[in-house]
C-alpha cells in the first residue's frame, strides 16, 4: 500500500503543471474567441505531454514513466488550466493513439504513430452519429467493399479535433443487418476526398476544442485502412472509451482541484464583516465539501488508472473515477463561483468558464448515466 | 515505490482472519443483540482472548500492536456484523489505551495496559450535558487536595461506561472557561464517589452500552493523572484524531454491509417480470452505493496509511470520518429502499444497519466540526504553501 506518488510520477506532474501555468494568461482570449490553440501541440508534444502513456521508447519525454498514471497526472494539471487542451490531448493520445496500439497492425502503428507522438498528426475520433450517442451499435455510417478497400457514407458529428486532425478514427458498419456486429474501425486519412467538414459547433465550453460533424461521400480508402478485423468495431471502440474515460476522469479532476485552489485563495482575501470569509462556518462548509470531492475524483482516477497499468481489469473502475469526477467537476465550479459571490459571475474572473467547461464532462465518453449502469453491472456480477 | 491502494499481504491476512471470526456466531447474534439490547459478554471475552482488547498497545504491555491499517480493517469487519461490538472495541482501543500508551507514565502503563490488554473493558469520558462538539465548555470540576484530585460533576455519552475498569475522563482544573485548564485523569470504577448514571436508550448501537457518569467529591490520586495539568484538551484531540479513523472505519462497515445486502436482494427478488437490479432505477441505486463504498475506503486507507507512517493526517481523517459517515446513512437509507417493505421490518437487517449508521455522523466530532477542521487545515495549507513559494521568489 502506497498513497504517494513516486518522484519520478511527481516530476511528470511538475514539468506538466509547469507548462500548464505558461498557458494561463492566454486562456481567456483562447475561449472568447473559440481559438483552437494549434501552436500549443509541439511544445506539449516536445515535453512528452502529447502523448504521457505511449509505451514507445523513442517518443519525446521518454525518460518520464510512460503509464496510465502518467496520463492521468498530465491531464489533471493541463485541465487545472485548460479542460480544452486536456481533451485535444485525451482523444488524441487514448481514442486514437491507444486504438492505434492495441488493435494497429506493425504497418499501420509505423506508419502513423511517430507522427502523432510529435505532434505532426493530430488524431479525432469519430463514432457517434445523429441517432447514435450511447447506442453507439445503432450507427448507420457504412462501409462497402470496394476491391480491396471500402467506399465510406455517411456522417458522424460532435467529433473533437474534427477541423485539424489529419487521421480519423471512423467507425462504420459493413451490413446494417448485422447491428452492432457489423460495426468496423477505419483509419481515415484527413485529407480523403470525399469527407466534407461542417462548421465548428457552437458549444457551451470547451470552446478552444474544434469539435464539429464530419461528412462522408464515397470516401475511397485502403485496404490498409481497416483497424482489427470485420466487425471488431464495437470492441476497439469501447477499448478506446475505457481508456478515454480514465482521462475524462483525470481532465474532470483537474478542474475540481483548480476550483478548491481558487476558492480558498478568494476566500482568505476577501473580507466581509470584518474578517476572512474563510472563517464563516458557511463558507467554511462549501470549501471543504469541495476538497473532499477533489480527493475523492482523485484517489478513484489513480485507482482506476493504477489497476490498468498491473494489467486487471479496469472498465468498472474508469466508469466509476469518470462519473465521479464530472460530478465533483461541476459541483465545485459551482461551489466556487458560489464563495465568489457576485464576482464568480464575472466573466473576466474564469469561474463561469470553469463551469461551463466542466459540463460536458458528465456526458461525453459516456453518460454518468452509462456509467452508472456500468457500475452496478460489476456490482451484481461480483457481489454473491 | 510505485503507487498502489490494494492491501499489502499482511493487512489482507488481518482482514481474512477478522472476516472469518465475525462471520461466524457474531454474524449470527448480531440481530438478537440489537433487539434485545444485549451485551455481547461472550462476544466481548472471546475478542479480548484473540488480542482485540489491545489492538493499539505495544507487545509488553500485553498488546498486538497493530498498525493503523490494520486496526482499520480489524473495526471495518467487525461494523460489517455488529456496529456495536464494533463501537465498543474502538472506544476501548483507540480512545482508552491509545492514550494511556501515549502520554501515560510507566508506571501508569504498567499499572493500566495489562489490564485493559487482558479483558478489561476500557472508556473515554469528554462530553457533559453542556459540552458535546464544544468540549472546551467542559464544567466537570477537578480539584487538588493534596495528593488527590477532587472530581465533581456530571458526564454523559460514555460507551462502554458501566463495566469500564479504566475510563480516560476529562476534568477542569483550570480557569472557568476555555481549552485551557482541562486535564485528563484515568478514573476507575472503585474510586469513592464514582457512580454509573443511567443507561441510555438508544437509537442504534443498542448492543453497546452508553451511560451517564456521576462524580461526587470523586477522590482521584495525583497519580491517576495523564499527562500535566492544562494538557487535557490537547491530548483529547489528539486521540480523537485517531478515533475518527476508527469510526470512519465503522461507518465503511456498515456502509458496505448495507451496499452488498441491497445487492443481493435486488438478484433475488423480482418485479415486473425481471430482477429488481434489472430496473435502472434500482441500478443507479447500487451504483451510488458501490462509489460511496469505494470512495470512503480510499479515503480511510490513505488516513490509516499515513497515521501509520507517522506523518500528519489531521485533514485526511476528518475527511475519512465525515464522508465515510456520510456514505453509511446514505448506503444505509438506500438499502432499505432498495428492500422496500421488507427494509422497514427487523426480519431484515437494514432497518438495524440505518439506525447503527446515524450515530457515526454525530460522534467523535460532528460532520459540522469535521467541516471546520477541514476548511481551517485548507487555509492552513494556503498559508504554507504561500510562506514557501515567498521564500523560493524573494519579490
Amino acid at each position: 500500500m502506497n498513497f504517494e506518488l513516486s518522484p519520478e510520477h511527481a516530476a511528470l506532474r511538475a514539468r506538466a503543471r509547469a507548462f500548464a501555468d505558461r498557458l494561463r494568461p492566454l486562456i481567456g482570449a483562447l475561449d472568447d474567441e473559440s481559438r483552437f490553440p494549434a501552436e500549443h501541440l509541439p511544445e506539449l508534444a516536445a515535453l512528452g505531454l502529447l502523448t504521457p502513456h505511449w509505451p514507445l521508447a523513442d517518443a519525446p519525454g521518454s525518460d518520464a514513466p510512460r503509464d496510465t498514471l502518467a496520463y492521468a497526472l498530465v491531464l489533471e494539471e493541463l485541465a487545472r488550466v485548460s479542460p480544452a487542451h486536456a481533451i485535444v490531448v485525451s482523444v488524441h493520445a487514448s481514442l486514437v493513439g491507444q486504438s492505434l496500439l492495441a488493435f494497429g497492425s506493425e504497418a499501420q502503428k509505423t506508419s502513423w504513430l511517430p507522427r502523432m507522438a510529435r505532434g505532426d498528426v493530430l488524431g479525432a475520433f469519430a463514432l457517434t452519429e445523429r441517432e447514435a450517442g450511447s447506442d453507439a451499435g445503432a450507427l448507420r455510417t457504412h462501409a462497402r467493399r470496394d476491391g480491396d478497400g471500402w467506399v465510406l457514407n455517411g456522417e458522424k458529428v460532435m467529433v473533437t479535433n474534427g477541423g485539424p486532425a489529419c487521421l480519423f478514427l471512423v467507425f462504420a458498419t459493413i451490413d446494417p443487418a448485422l447491428g452492432s456486429k457489423g460495426v468496423t474501425a477505419f483509419l481515415v486519412p484527413g485529407d480523403a476526398a470525399g469527407i466534407t467538414r461542417g462548421p465548428r459547433d457552437r458549444t457551451m465550453g470547451l470552446k478552444p476544442a474544434d469539435v464539429r460533424a464530419l461528412h462522408f461521400e464515397n470516401v475511397r480508402i485502403g485496404a490498409d485502412a481497416r483497424l482489427g478485423e470485420d466487425g471488431q468495431g464495437m470492441k476497439v471502440a469501447l477499448s478506446a472509451l475505457n481508456v478515454g474515460r480514465i482521462g475524462v476522469a483525470a481532465q474532470a479532476t483537474g478542474i475540481a482541484a483548480e476550483m478548491v485552489d481558487r476558492a480558498v485563495a478568494y476566500a482568505r482575501g476577501r473580507r466581509q464583516f470584518g474578517q476572512e470569509i474563510a472563517r464563516f462556518g458557511a463558507v467554511g462548509e462549501l470549501l471543504a465539501d469541495m476538497a473532499v470531492d477533489r480527493d475523492v475524483a482523485r484517489l478513484l482516477t489513480w485507482e482506476a488508472a493504477t489497476a490498468r497499468d498491473r494489467g486487471e481489469d479496469f472498465s468498472h473502475l474508469a466508469a466509476r473515477a469518470k462519473w465521479a469526477a464530472s460530478e465533483a467537476a461541476c459541483a465545485n465550479a459551482d461551489r466556487c463561483l458560489q464563495t465568489h459571490g457576485g464576482w464568480g459571475y464575472d466573466v473576466s474572473v474564469g469561474i463561469e468558464r470553469a463551469l461551463r467547461d466542466a459540463r460536458v464532462t458528465r456526458l461525453y465518453e459516456g453518460t454518468s448515466e452509462m456509467q452508472k449502469l456500468a457500475v452496478a453491472r460489476h456490482a451484481v456480477a461480483s457481489i454473491a | 515505490m510505485s503507487l498502489d491502494f490494494r492491501l499489502g499481504e499482511d493487512h489482507a491476512q488481518i482482514r481474512a482472519m477478522v472476516r472469518e471470526l465475525c462471520e461466524g456466531e457474531f454474524a449470527a447474534q448480531a440481530a438478537r443483540w440489537d433487539q434485545e439490547t444485549i451485551y455481547p459478554a461472550e462476544a466481548m471475552a472471546q475478542l479480548a482472548e484473540l488480542g482485540f482488547f489491545g489492538l493499539l498497545v505495544p507487545e509488553e504491555y500485553g498488546g498486538v500492536a497493530y498498525d493503523a491499517v490494520a486496526y482499520a480493517l480489524a473495526l471495518e469487519e467487525l461494523a460489517r456484523v455488529s456496529a456495536g461490538l464494533s463501537v465498543m472495541i474502538s472506544v476501548h482501543n483507540s480512545v482508552c489505551c491509545w492514550p494511556i500508551a501515549k502520554f501515560g507514565t510507566d508506571e501508569q502503563k504498567q499499572r493500566f495496559l495489562p489490564l485493559l490488554t487482558s479483558g478489561t473493558l476500557g472508556a473515554f469520558s469528554l462530553s457533559e450535558p453542556g459540552a458535546g462538539s464544544d468540549a472546551g465548555a467542559l464544567r466537570c470540576a477537578a480539584r487538588r487536595d493534596g495528593d488527590h484530585y477532587v472530581l465533581n460533576g456530571t458526564k454523559n455519552w460514555v460507551t462502554n461506561g458501566a463495566f469500564a475498569g479504566a475510563i480516560v475522563l476529562f476534568a477542569r482544573t483550570g480557569p472557568e472557561t476555555g481549552n485551557k485548564g482541562i486535564t485528563a485523569f484515568v478514573v476507575t470504577p472503585d474510586l469513592p464517589g464514582f457512580s454509573v448514571g443511567k443507561h441510555e436508550d438508544k437509537m442504534g448501537l443498542r448492543a453497546s452500552v452508553t451511560t451517564e457518569l456521576a462524580l461526587q467529591d470523586c477522590r482521584v490520586p495525583v497519580a491517576n493523572r495523564l499527562g500535566e495539568e492544562g494538557q487535557g484538551f490537547k491530548i483529547a484531540m489528539s486521540t480523537l484524531d485517531g478515533g475518527r479513523i476508527g469510526i470512519a472505519a465503522q461507518a465503511l462497515g456498515i456502509a458496505g454491509a448495507a451496499f452488498e445486502e441491497a445487492v443481493r436482494y435486488s438478484k433475488a427478488r423480482e418485479t415486473f417480470g425481471r430482477k429488481l437490479h434489472e430496473h435502472q432505477p434500482v441500478a443507479f441505486m447500487l451504483a451510488e452505493m458501490e462509489r460511496r463504498v469505494a470512495a470512503a475506503r480510499l479515503l480511510m486507507m490513505r488516513a490509516a496509511w499515513k497515521r501509520s507512517l507517522g506523518v500528519p493526517h489531521l485533514i485526511d481523517a476528518s475527511m475519512a470520518k465525515l464522508y465515510a459517515s456520510e456514505a453509511a446513512t446514505y448506503c444505509a437509507h438506500r438499502a432499505i429502499q432498495v428492500h422496500g417493505g421488507y427494509g422497514y421490518v427487523k426480519e431484515y437487517p437494514v432497518e438495524r444497519y440505518y439506525r447503527d449508521a446515524r450515530v457515526t455522523e454525530i460522534y467523535e466530532g460532528a460532520s459540522e466540526i469535521q467541516r471546520i477542521v477541514i476548511a481551517r487545515e485548507l487555509v492552513r495549507q494556503a498559508e504554507a504553501a504561500e510562506a514557501a513559494h515567498a521564500q523560493e521568489v524573494p519579490s
